[in-house]
């Protein structure tokens, strides 16, 4: 979760692969945004659109 | 120790050592994620349908989803009745909702359209095929046991993401293994599977699809610059992606990496991606990598995390917040009124964070930081125009700081809140 208007940093993970880790608190992660962010994901909402579908190996994703 | 806790090996250029559920958690737990989801899926059925309240149940339906959707771009009007009539639409529980209403075609008719290759009308298996459609339910139980059991951490993540499946008939499906559709999020459809690890190759990448349909309505992922963005095209079929595809490919592909890491000595299905996932998602992290200044800060943040890039996002893509900034002018006097909006209707998750709306065509929707949830709250109870010097000193009260840092912190919300048409400037006095 982005928590506005303190410093952030990027969580240190543990380097030592095979050792479990556990969950980083919350809001240890991204960068903040803006105050006021516009949520543009529908706004190319036609009747079809991007569709992930591997029905051939050349059309995978 | 589970597969899915922590990929083992050393680290590596182009992946990381990390479990992916743990890198997702740190952008937003899932069932944070799935809190501010709904938020959002509620104010929408508000704004457009004052008195209506979604359940959980109705917030998640796929087809419910795909019906708000399709208002928030600014297509129709939202029909209560309709997500009554989906709501009621059959499901057979095989660990994850799968349709089994004999109208499931009926209802499902919008993604099983939008997903369909040309000239082929994929049609669900529903209960009214018997025998036929209780055999796939048992392979759909049992691949969903088998990716809980090989990656328990990565299912509980991804699954969470999952409100539905419905399965195709081998004859209808044209050749489809799995797909989604960000227009109809949640929803994951299968080719009528033969192996339980089919299912489960297939919940591993359709489910980070559907984690990255919530993370781009709830988190900071792209905005409208995507659209022109370059296009990424694949070494292996030479098919061209626009950036939003790209993003969700390369993050499906990671997922299969690290599942592949975890399924032991497992036959794998016969059109299986999981041995090619490593080589595909480094391919395309690469070059997300260098367009990263076309996405925004939570998706640079997981791409350099999914990729194992200690560095933090820097350069251009890193300051663009700054950029941006919208701060109110300084010579508004403390004397200066503002007002909420008529049309703007907000809610808080129970994370704290605010969803706000306004019923405009097309409809615009947005998430606001802290200062700007805090100020927007100080109209909860009445809309009455507001002093700036008013909010001012009920902000460095609150907020426990001195009058020039809530001054600044304030104009800047404000700033942001007015020049998105939330927030305006009044004559009225106080």
């Amino acid at each position: 979760m982005t928590t506005p208007n303190q410093p952030q940093r990027l969580p240190q993970f543990p380097q030592n692969a095979g050792v479990p880790v556990s969950h980083p608190v919350s809001g240890v992660g991204p960068v903040i945004g803006q105050p006021v962010t516009p949520v543009s994901w529908f706004r190319r909402m036609p009747t079809g659109g991007t569709v992930y579908v591997k029905p051939t190996e050349a059309q995978q994703s | 120790m589970a597969s899915g806790d922590v990929i083992t090996g050393s680290s590596v250029m182009g992946s990381s050592t990390t479990g992916a559920h743990v890198l997702h958690a740190a952008v937003a737990p899932a069932s944070e994620l799935l809190e501010e989801r709904r938020t959002l899926y509620r104010l929408a059925a508000e704004l457009f349908t004052p008195g209506t309240e979604l359940s959980d149940n109705l917030a998640d339906h796929p087809i419910v989803r795909y019906e708000i959707g399709r208002v928030l771009a600014g297509h129709g009007d939202l029909d209560p009745a309709r997500l009554a009539e989906v709501a009621a639409m059959r499901v057979r529980d095989a660990g994850v909702p799968v349709a089994a209403d004999r109208d499931a075609a009926e209802l499902l008719e919008a993604p099983l359209r939008i997903v369909a290759p040309p000239g082929v009308r994929p049609l669900p298996l529903t209960e009214a095929d018997g025998e036929r459609f209780g055999t796939a339910m048992t392979i759909v139980a049992e691949g969903v046991r088998l990716f809980r059991t090989l990656a328990p951490d990565m299912a509980e993540d991804l699954l969470a993401h999952v409100s539905m499946v419905a399965v195709l008939k081998r004859e209808t499906s044209g050749g489809v293994v799995s797909a989604s559709s960000r227009y109809v999020p949640g929803l994951v459809l299968i080719d009528e599977p033969s192996l339980p690890i089919e299912v489960a190759e297939a919940l591993v990448h359709e489910g980070a699809h559907e984690k990255f349909f919530d993370f781009a309505i709830a988190k900071d992922f792209l905005d409208a610059r995507a659209e022109d963005a370059d296009y990424f095209e694949t070494s292996w079929s030479h098919a061209r992606w626009p950036l939003e595809q790209t993003f969700a490919a390369w993050h499906a592909y990671s997922c299969l990496a690290q599942f592949y890491t975890s399924i032991g000595t497992e036959q794998l299905g016969q059109d299986s991606l999981l041995s090619k996932a490593r080589e595909r998602a480094d391919e395309i992290g690469q070059w997300l990598l260098a367009h990263e200044n076309d996405l925004l800060e939570d998706a640079r943040w997981l791409l350099h995390a999914l990729m194992g890039d200690k560095d933090e996002p820097t350069g251009e893509a890193a300051a663009r917040s700054q950029v941006d900034d919208v701060t109110l002018s300084l010579d508004i006097s403390e004397d200066c009124h503002f007002h909420l909006l008529p049309d703007v209707r907000y809610k808080r998750a129970a994370t704290g964070r605010v969803v706000v709306g306004r019923a405009a065509q097309p409809p615009e929707v947005f998430w606001l930081d802290e200062d700007a949830s805090w100020t927007l709250g100080q109209w909860r109870n009445d809309r009455t125009p507001k002093t700036f010097g008013w909010i001012l000193a009920r902000a460095a009260e609150e907020w426990l700081v001195d009058h020039v840092t809530a001054s600044a912190r304030l104009r800047k919300a404000l700033g942001s809140l007015r020049s998105s048409s939330l927030v305006g400037l009044s004559d009225q006095a106080h």
